[in-house]
């Protein structure tokens, strides 16, 4: 149960969950995926046909989402969840249900929820998962995906993580996380996550077919608040005035960049890159810069290090900082002086940012790689087949 | 066959949406198509209904035509608003029923008679009933009671009680068919748990309990904790939960309104009723 799925969908949580579905599929599980017909996570419209298809060995259910007409109300509750405030269980759950609701999604489960082993729900925080988390709690698994934000505190949330027959943990930052949030289920445990590891990389290919001339570091992901990218294109702006750094600043994914005018001749903007150029984007960089604090597991950086590219990450992420202590791959800063810092490092001595970013590549190796994620999940099945 | 169900179903989870879920579970797979409209606006539904009483009925006019089937849950606000009088709740059984007379096949659902604000009792709900292939209660209890009220004019309605099956199975028998495996029980035990703990987490309460923390090592339980899971020291008036809920609020920030409410300083409630500790 993923609120989207598929090809031209951007997100860490749900790129775990295709690449988890298509792994446990390939291993001989039956794997069907309840999901919707949106792939814009900021309109939920409905861009996909209703229906079955597949996807490799994996069924795929769309089910049309339903927006809600007031959004006047849900922009209320938004504001106080941000600012702090608490909702009484009402209002937060007009808040879930006020930006989209998915009814036959929840009616399909209802009455076929007894067909299957366990359900695995995840990323936390929608609709698709805290409307329908309560339809058959002894065999549904969570994947929460958590972050240390406002939503993380909804009563809803602390519900789902304590009545699910397991959780699942991306990390173990997540874990402690959810401790401090809510009674967690008894039965849950970090299975990790995994990327796929690239062949072969196309550094200068990958140049040529973007004419990009200057070195750069990299941004990947959402463009958005939530993911730090404003404050990174000021921090960015500041840094490379101050240091007069080569680096231009190239992003990929999706949302609006929106780019400030004086910093229009060093962002590059390559918007969302087809799934085989990305692995290059990350070999080309000097360093990905990873500004986000809410991350429960962080795709990106592995690929970065897979890419033996070095990582240059906020500190507020504990999942982030966590990942990079463990590998030894990775620097963390505090404001936009430290990452101007981190960014002298990686231009003036390479090769010693190149030897980081070795250790990360080695770190990703031996710890997250599909088949000991899947063997971990299958251990966790074991419960309910 | 295309059903309207009017009313609500999960969430907030109680047994009359419960009960309507399980309905409309078994209509989908008698092959129907279900189109649901809610009263309560944080329901799972197709729509919404923008008010209740006497606009609710007239909304559900405008609904009731091209669909082959109608059920329909009544609930505080369908058709009658909770604090309604007299005079309000005859208009909107009324109109209520000359909604329902445009539409086909109708299954009117009064879990219990507290559901309908006055009860089942009157000419005006009469008239409703009249409308209604049948009316289906909760158990038989409800049903007596409802043909109680109703008197002898419920000699020409159809009056069942919904089959005990519909209800979600989360009392399910230890021993299906007398014989007991571990791995029926284990589905049972951990049905049971998850909607108990469901029932439990939403309060703010439920971090006094302490289960989730007995399985965490290194998370030592508290005083208040323990107290509150000794079966002797379980408390048992208002005063004694008040008092629960200040000793931990010097920790616990979700009830830091209960201290605030009972205008007393989170520390000086904590030098009172922890004495053994200081900060």
């Amino acid at each position: 149960m993923t609120p989207r799925y598929g090809d031209g969908v951007v997100g860490g949580s749900e790129a775990v969950v295709r690449e988890a579905a298509q792994g446990l599929a390939e291993r001989g599980y039956d794997v069907e995926v309840l999901t919707t017909c949106a792939l814009d996570h900021y309109t939920w419209a409905n861009e996909l046909p209703p229906g079955t298809t597949t996807d490799g060995l994996v069924t795929v259910r769309r089910f049309p989402t339903i927006q809600s007409r007031d959004n006047g109300r849900w922009r209320f509750f938004q504001e106080r969840l941000l600012s702090g405030d608490r909702l009484d269980e009402t209002e937060e759950l007009s808040w879930i249900n006020g930006r989209f609701r998915v009814p036959d999604l929840y009616l399909h489960l209802s009455g076929n929820a007894e067909k299957y082993a366990a359900v695995v729900f995840s990323p936390y925080l929608f609709w698709s998962t805290l409307y329908c988390i309560g339809i058959a709690p002894e065999r549904t698994i969570l994947m929460p995906c958590l972050h240390d934000e406002p939503y993380a505190y909804l009563r809803a949330v602390s519900a789902a993580l304590a009545s699910s027959a397991a959780v699942w943990f991306l990390s173990e930052p997540e874990h402690q996380l959810a401790h401090r949030l809510a009674p967690v289920a008894a039965h849950h445990s970090v299975i990790g996550a995994a990327v796929k590891i690239p062949e072969s990389y196309d550094r200068e290919g990958f140049r040529k077919r973007h004419d990009l001339k200057r070195p750069y570091v990299l941004y990947a992901g959402r463009r958005e608040g939530g993911k730090g990218w404003q404050e990174l294109m000021v921090s960015y702006g500041i840094a490379i005035r101050r240091h007069y750094l080569p680096f231009d600043l190239v992003t990929i994914g999706v949302g609006d960049a929106q780019t400030p005018p004086s910093l229009e001749d060093r962002i590059v903007d390559l918007g969302y890159l087809a799934p085989a150029e990305v692995p290059d984007a990350f070999a080309a960089a000097g360093a990905f810069l990873q500004p986000s604090a809410n991350e429960s597991f962080s795709r990106t950086i592995m690929e970065a290090w897979l890419a033996e590219t070095v990582v240059i990450a906020n500190r507020q992420s504990d999942v982030v900082t966590w990942h990079c202590e463990r590998s030894g791959g990775g620097l963390v800063y505090g404001d936009e002086l430290e990452l101007g810092q981190c960014l002298r490092f990686v231009a003036e001595a390479p090769e010693q940012a190149a030897q980081l970013a070795r250790k990360g590549r080695d770190y990703v190796l031996a710890n997250y790689r599909w088949p000991s994620v899947l063997d971990a999940m299958e251990r966790s099945l074991g419960a309910f087949l | 066959m295309k059903v309207l169900v009017v009313g609500s179903l999960p969430p907030p989870e109680r047994a009359r949406s419960e009960a309507l879920r399980a309905e409309v579970v078994r209509r989908l797979a008698e092959g129907d198509t279900v189109e649901i409209v809610a009263p309560d606006p944080v329901a799972t539904a197709h729509r919404y209904l923008a008010a209740g009483g006497l606009p609710a009925c007239l909304q559900v006019a405008t609904m009731v035509s091209g669909f082959d089937s109608v059920i329909v849950q009544l609930q505080p606000g369908l058709p009658v608003r909770a604090r309604a009088g007299r005079l309000e709740r005859s208009v909107c059984l009324f109109a209520f029923a000359v909604a329902l007379r445009r539409a086909h096949r109708v299954e009117v659902r009064l879990e219990r008679l507290e559901d309908l604000p006055g009860g089942a009792g009157g000419r005006a709900a009469l008239r409703l009933w009249r409308c209604a292939e049948r009316v289906v209660t909760e158990d038989e209890e409800q049903r007596a009671r409802f043909l109680d009220e109703v008197g002898r004019q419920a000699d020409r309605l159809v009056v069942t009680s919904r089959p005990a099956a519909e209800v979600v199975d989360d009392e399910g028998a230890w021993a299906d068919g007398g014989v007991a495996s571990v791995e029926n029980v284990l589905e049972l035990v951990r049905r049971r748990a998850a909607r108990e703990r469901r029932a439990l987490v939403p309060s703010d309460a439920a971090h006094l309990a302490g289960w989730d923390r007995l399985a965490a090592p290194g998370l030592a339980m508290t005083d208040a904790d323990t107290a509150l899971l000794a079966p002797s020291e379980v408390p048992r008036k208002p005063a004694d939960l008040a008092r629960i809920a200040l000793a931990a609020a010097d920790r616990r920030p979700s009830l830091w309104r209960f201290a605030r409410a009972a205008r007393l300083a989170r520390r000086g409630v904590y030098a009172v009723l922890r004495p053994g500790r200081t900060d």
